[in-house]
């Protein structure tokens, strides 16, 4: 359908009250409004008593989830409410009746995992959110109404207040089964700080083991925190978002402070739909899906109550886009413009990216003057002068802890395009496998590009520039985050083409994959709240899923998806696969077809036996000796888990005098040479290492001279029977050696 | 309901499904909406299979503990979520359709891969499983149509879900065809009888026929399936012979005479389809005596009403007189406790309670209880309206019983009564121990006349809403109160060489203890014998101390093994898990005692007895004190 045709298109249910219904809905609405404060005053005492009555006790991992339940049906209840009055459907009465004898089972048996001490705390948990999601699949589609023919300026309330009650529906459970990690419990630090001591000087803080309060450890300085000249001891992060949150935690300790951050998350959402008017107004069916798409599915649900600068970094950069339209006319509009461009490199210099890029798009905006371009840099110099000044002054580095080499590229180009497809499809950190629905950005981009060359020229201008700069930095993935932390900032950007793609959503190849990606994302999503801390990636080239996957199963999975930090062919061709699959399947077959939302959602669920059974009969090329589908009995890990900036290791098995690895191998021919890159610790003495494939053949001998630096040894070729691992031992005379890998050329 | 009614209801829903009500053309005419339904059905069933797909790969590469688990998983998970696909159907909307049936099978697949292999993962698997074919039988009754393929697939589901201690796929694969067809068969059976009583009789009602059979039968066995087959075959022949008395008086152009000769038939038919059932039900059993009651049964078709009575009385009075037992009449009991609003002021025909409970004395003699009510409940249903808020408070206590039920059926609680877990889940006594299920009975009855008295006071809603909250209270008092596990995680033995085991308390009072424990080579020991004493101390000095004895408070965990089956005491199973090769399940066994009064303990203390064969062991997986 064409846009013209489509603003001829008549809405089947009006969204005006007609002026003789005015009265008596005046009168309705008053009395709902009534019944709202009363379930909402009710569910207080509710939110008290229901962990009581379930029997819950003080250190059950369900009781705050519990406590939650009354507060979010309350909250629920209000919101239809008073979307119904607006405009909206009301959900099926049969269909939410179900939904309450559902909800009743689970108290259930919350209460008997509880009596019988059950370990099923995390799969009611998951039953629980998919019961919210259920309920929230039954009340979009009725939403529709509030968004009339052109998205509204002013979106209903609804649109802020069901996101809010996802994240606070799942927030008890996140940060009691995953209490705040990363930079997370230093912004707290910095908070509490500045809620208790009016200052950013955490030295007492960390002295006085502060950090208990929110965290079951004692939190120490991170490497290379700034020290003030009078010994102050101040944290590398800036100070922006906990003098935001310093008002809530005060009130309500740090759970005050996630609810505020899952507060900005749903104004996010909210600001995202209400920008989309500027130029998606004529999809509002499709901005409704991809506003719901933000809103209830990773990576936005996994950081809604985190603590980390992303969310609010986005939240800024969609209010300054918002504010851009009226840049000209508006003195309002201009100065929070402007306000903006100022803050975003104080809530972190990175950010600062996104001021330069905001400021010139005002300038090509505003007619392109030179003057005015003059005037925009030199506020921006001025800027990031006063940033870098007060930076030196306080903490004696400009840069805090990093230096300007570290945000120059470090790595060749291939590495740089791989992390930045990575940012999409790594298999930890991407976007797109924290939930696949996100890889409908593919057609939509190329949608975009094909109808709207402009708008998407604009998108690239603002997305592209600053996930290339992170891409440039060794820690693009963010680190010890989940999944797509830099990325987070332009999310909403990056979702707004989306809105005009799934306009098209009933074809026949595009209703298989949505279908298909939806029921992956689904279960992704559910695995990410059941197990929070999944959703934090070792940085290995595997995620947890698929570690825990290679365990059970002693296959190696984890080589057939895309890595950007083990670079293998999967993280080429899985992308170039992606992207014509979901393109072509978009475009054909156009159609509507029967069974094909059947047929995408049985080929998700059938695909881990895919991939189970392609692990199984493709040939091994590659092994990874620390990867979790090998055997281990002696040695260890190298470099240690949780070594600051791992990435920049090879990461290897050390094998002592006496240890033993057997690494599952798919034999793709009779022989195979081998080729191991292995090097001796240092200080260590010659190692000698004995090879084989399967215990019955007779070993090869390969000796590591003291001090041998990373090198290849060949090996081979050997005989290798079908279904025989490949052996690793040391005899108990010999000294430490590191083995990366084991590449096997089959003959 | 009018008889005109009933054949406007019936034309109605005939039409729905695309065929002609008692027209041969009807198929033909209906013939290319047909293609599209089972194009969709089979559409829906695309994402069971693929799950089923997924658990067979994931356990050919799991070790042998989790694959045997596994395999046992994906086989009753794919006869359930096949046949809830097939039940919930492509019925309204394709798209809806396919996400609906889509979420059984997610969520199956997420339990079977996301948790480690155990009993805590076949717990939430057999939650989820339930709770599909609870929504697929929903969305049925929403639709208000039911084909023979959503009928079979129910079926299919249910017996799977009761039945499935028997479906072990390493004991399955050895078995020859004709045990296989007698897994298979019956529930088949008994899906297509549910699809032919649909077309002529309310779905509510038929629904809550086959759930009352497969309940009192657990599942749809033979015992199970024969009533309804019976019953289905008696209400087509009354239709064919009602047609023809039809054509026969519209030629005298006398309609109203046909259809009241039609309402009458219909009073004698049922209870003779039901005695007919359940007498093929009990022909295994007391072959010479099922074989009278058949024949009398099937003659009721064609003999004068009076004579059903008798009949349908005979083997009551049979029994009585033979054997004299009256104390099995009890378990009748069952029966009100399956259908409590079917026994209510004016929810039935006198004449028809009066059959059906007639018919299930002689069931309740013959078969052990409650397998014999199988026949009675499902005329008793099918007789009792089924419209109205009586109708679904009936089908949501129902639906109640099956979802605890089947719980408690499946892995790993493995029970062989789920109507009395179901029961026991409330706090109400087991109707299969005769005297006590009237208890029950009369607690049900009362309860459902309140309810009723409720709704009508005030409104259906409130009433349905006052079920629901009644069992979730009533489930929540029924609970044991939280407990505290002092033996290790992972558990502790007690063996010849290492006698006692003993955990420090914290001095605060208990109330109650529960073990839970195994035996391991004791499978020669007699039933009774000793194997420990269990004693609560107080700075050394005993408080109180119990016995552990075989069969009675912990058994053999192999007991279910071929070579050890009927060999080894039996003891009160409270956990199962599947040991490899998937052959037989392993048993743990509970037992709890409690005090008049609680103590202030400051040990507990478990010591082997010192006449025991020394290779027995005993493993205390959970010891847990309570107040």
């Amino acid at each position: 359908m064409s846009r013209a045709e489509r603003e001829h298109v008549v809405e089947p249910q009006s969204l005006r009250p007609t002026r003789s219904r005015t009265g008596r809905n005046a009168a309705l609405g008053v009395f709902e409004r009534g019944r709202g404060l009363a379930a909402l005053a009710l569910s207080l005492p509710a939110a008290w008593a229901l962990p009581r009555v379930l029997g819950l006790s003080a250190n059950d991992p369900l009781r705050g989830t519990a406590a939650m339940v009354p507060l979010v049906i309350a909250g629920l209840f209000v919101v239809a409410a008073s979307a119904r009055r607006a405009g909206a459907r009301a959900p099926r009465r049969s269909v939410v009746t179900a939904q309450l004898v559902a909800l009743l089972a689970w108290l259930l048996l919350a209460a008997a995992r509880a009596r019988f001490d059950l370990p099923l705390a995390p799969a009611l948990a998951a039953g629980l959110f998919a019961l919210l999601g259920d309920h929230l699949l039954e009340l979009l589609p009725r939403l529709r109404p509030l968004l009339g023919h052109s998205l509204p300026a002013r979106p209903h309330f609804a649109f802020f207040a069901l996101p809010l009650l996802a994240y606070l529906a799942i927030l008890p459970w996140s940060t009691s089964q995953r209490p705040p990690d990363g930079d997370e419990p230093y912004y707290l630090l910095v908070a509490h700080s500045l809620a208790y001591d009016l200052d950013a000087d955490i030295a007492n803080n960390y002295a006085a083991g502060d950090s208990l309060r929110f965290l079951p450890r004692r939190l120490e300085p991170q490497p290379g925190d700034p020290v003030g000249h009078h010994g102050e001891l101040y944290s590398r992060h800036n100070v922006m978002l906990p003098l935001l949150l310093a008002l809530p935690y005060r009130v309500a300790g740090a759970h005050g402070a996630f609810a505020t951050m899952a507060a900005l998350a749903a104004a996010l959402t909210w600001l995202t739909l209400r920008f989309a008017r500027h130029r998606f107004a004529a999809w509002p069916g499709g901005a409704l899906l991809a506003w719901a798409l933000l809103a209830f599915t990773p990576p936005l649900l996994l950081y809604s109550h985190q603590v980390w600068v992303e969310v609010p970094a986005a939240l800024l950069v969609v209010l300054a886009l918002d504010a851009l339209r009226d840049l000209a006319t508006r003195r309002r509009s201009a100065a929070l413009f402007w306000a903006i461009v100022v803050l975003l490199p104080l809530l972190k210099l990175r950010f600062a990216a996104f001021a330069g890029l905001l400021a010139l798009l005002a300038w090509w905006r505003s007619g392109r003057r030179v003057r005015g371009l003059a005037a925009a840099a030199g506020g921006m110099v001025a800027l990031f002068a006063a940033i870098l000044a007060f930076n030196h002054a306080r903490f004696g580095a400009a840069l805090k802890t990093y230096g300007l080499e570290q945000l120059l590229p470090e790595a060749p180009f291939h590495v740089v395009l791989a992390r930045f497809l990575g940012l999409f499809f790594d298999v930890g950190f991407g976007l797109f496998a924290a939930a696949p629905l996100w890889a409908l950005l593919i057609p939509a981009l190329a949608l975009l590009v094909r109808r709207r060359p402009a708008l998407a020229a604009e998108l690239a201008f603002l997305v592209t520039p600053y996930l290339l700069l992170v891409s440039f930095r060794r820690e693009w993935f963010g680190g010890w985050s989940p999944p797509f932390r830099y990325g987070l900032a332009v999310l909403p950007l990056l979702v707004l083409p989306l809105a005009t793609l799934l306009d098209e959503r009933r074809r026949g190849g595009a209703r298989l994959l949505v279908a298909g990606l939806g029921v992956a994302t689904a279960a992704l999503t559910l695995v990410w709240l059941a197990v929070p801390g999944w959703t934090y990636p070792l940085a290995d080239g595997s995620s947890w899923l698929l570690s825990e996957l290679g365990r059970e199963t002693r296959l190696d999975v984890a080589r057939f998806f895309p890595s950007a930090i083990r670079l293998r062919a999967a993280s080429w061709w899985w992308p170039l696969a992606a992207i014509a699959l979901t393109a072509a399947l978009w475009r054909w077959p156009r159609r509507p077809l029967r069974g094909a939302a059947a047929v995408g959602a049985a080929l998700a669920i059938a695909a881990p036996a895919g991939a189970l059974v392609a692990a199984a009969r493709l040939p091994t090329a590659v092994v990874q000796l620390e990867d979790a589908q090998v055997e281990t009995a002696g040695g260890s890990l190298q470099p240690p888990l949780w070594t600051f900036d791992r990435p920049r290791f090879r990461g290897a098995w050390q094998l002592d005098p006496g240890a033993r690895l057997s690494a599952p191998v798919v034999a793709g021919g009779r022989q195979a040479r081998v080729r191991l890159w292995c090097e001796t610790p240092p200080g260590a003495t010659a190692a000698r290492l004995l090879v084989s494939a399967g215990s019955a053949e007779a070993p090869l001998a390969v000796s590591v001279a003291a001090g041998t630096p990373w090198r290849a040894f060949d090996l081979g070729p050997f005989d290798w029977p079908a279904g025989a691992p490949l052996i690793l031992a040391m005899p108990a005379d010999s000294g430490p050696v590191l083995v990366d890998r084991a590449e096997l050329d089959w003959r | 309901m009018s008889p005109a009614a009933d054949v406007a209801g019936s034309a109605s829903r005939a039409a729905a499904v695309g065929v002609e009500p008692g027209s041969s053309d009807g198929a033909h005419s209906a013939a290319k909406p047909r293609s599209i339904g089972i194009a969709s059905q089979i559409y829906a069933v695309l994402p069971a299979v693929a799950f089923a797909i997924g658990g067979v790969a994931l356990a050919a590469w799991q070790p042998a503990e989790a694959g045997a688990e596994t395999l046992y998983l994906t086989l009753v998970g794919g006869c359930v979520l096949v046949g809830a696909a097939l039940l919930a159907g492509a019925t309204s909307s394709v798209g809806a359709s396919a996400a609906t049936t889509a979420v059984g099978p997610l969520l199956a697949a997420l339990v079977l891969w996301g948790m480690p292999a155990g009993p805590p993962r076949g717990i939430a698997f057999g939650v989820v499983l339930v709770a599909s074919f609870v929504v697929a039988t929903w969305r049925r009754l929403r639709e208000g149509t039911l084909n023979g393929l959503a009928a079979v697939g129910g079926a299919l589901a249910l017996h799977a879900l009761l039945r499935a201690d028997e479906l072990l796929p390493a004991v399955l694969l050895a078995s020859n065809a004709a045990a296989l067809a007698r897994l298979l068969v019956p529930p088949m059976l008994a899906g297509l009888t549910l699809a032919s009583l649909a077309r002529r009789h309310p779905l509510g009602a038929v629904l809550a026929a086959g759930a009352a059979a497969a309940l009192a039968a657990r599942g749809f066995t033979v015992t199970g399936a024969s009533p309804l087959l019976a019953l289905a075959a008696v209400d087509a022949s009354r239709v064919w012979r009602g047609r023809r008395r039809d054509a026969s008086a519209a030629s005298q152009g006398d309609v109203e005479d046909a259809l009241r000769l039609r309402a009458t038939l219909r009073d004698v038919d049922g209870i003779a389809a039901a005695g007919f059932g359940f007498a093929l039900a009990a022909f295994g059993v007391v072959r010479p005596l099922a074989v009278v009651i058949a024949i009398a049964a099937a003659a009721l078709v064609a003999l004068p009403r009076a004579w059903v009575w008798i009949v349908a009385a005979a083997p009551l009075v049979y029994e009585l007189a033979t054997s004299g037992d009256a104390q099995r009449l009890f378990a009748l009991a069952a029966l009100v406790v399956l259908l409590p609003w079917a026994f209510l002021p004016r929810a039935t025909p006198v004449g028809q309670l009066l059959g059906a409970v007639l018919v299930g004395a002689g069931g309740a003699l013959l078969l052990p209880p409650p397998t014999g009510l199988a026949a009675a409940a499902a005329a008793l249903a099918l007789a009792t309206g089924s419209t109205g808020i009586r109708g679904s408070l009936q089908r949501g206590w129902l639906a109640f019983l099956i979802a605890v039920g089947a719980i408690a059926a499946g892995y790993p609680w493995l029970r062989s009564q789920p109507l009395d877990v179901a029961l026991g889940s409330l706090g109400l006594p087991a109707v299969s121990g005769s005297l006590q299920g009237l208890v029950s009975a009369v607690a049900l009855l009362a309860a459902a006349a309140l309810l009723m008295l409720a709704a009508a006071r005030t409104s259906p809603r409130i009433a349905s809403g006052l079920l629901a909250v009644g069992l979730a209270v009533g489930a929540l008092v029924a609970m044991p109160p939280a407990a505290r596990n002092v033996a290790q995680a992972d558990g502790a033995v007690v063996r010849a060489d290492a006698p006692v085991w003993s955990a420090g308390l914290d001095g605060t009072d208990v109330a109650r203890v529960r073990v839970v424990s195994t035996l391991a080579d004791s499978a020669e020991l007699p039933a009774g014998t000793a194997i420990a004493t269990l004693s609560l101390e107080s700075e050394g000095r005993p408080l109180a101390a119990w016995t552990l004895r075989a069969g009675q408070d912990t058994a053999e965990w192999a007991a279910e093994r071929p070579d050890l089956r009927g060999v080894a005491a039996a003891g009160p199973v409270w956990w199962s898990w599947l040991p490899p090769p998937g052959t037989f399940f392993a048993h743990a066994y509970a037992s709890t005692w409690r005090l008049a009064r609680p103590i202030p303990a400051t040990d507990i203390r478990v010591a082997r007895d010192p006449a025991l064969p020394a290779g027995v062991t005993l493993s205390l997986l959970r010891v847990e004190v309570s107040r």
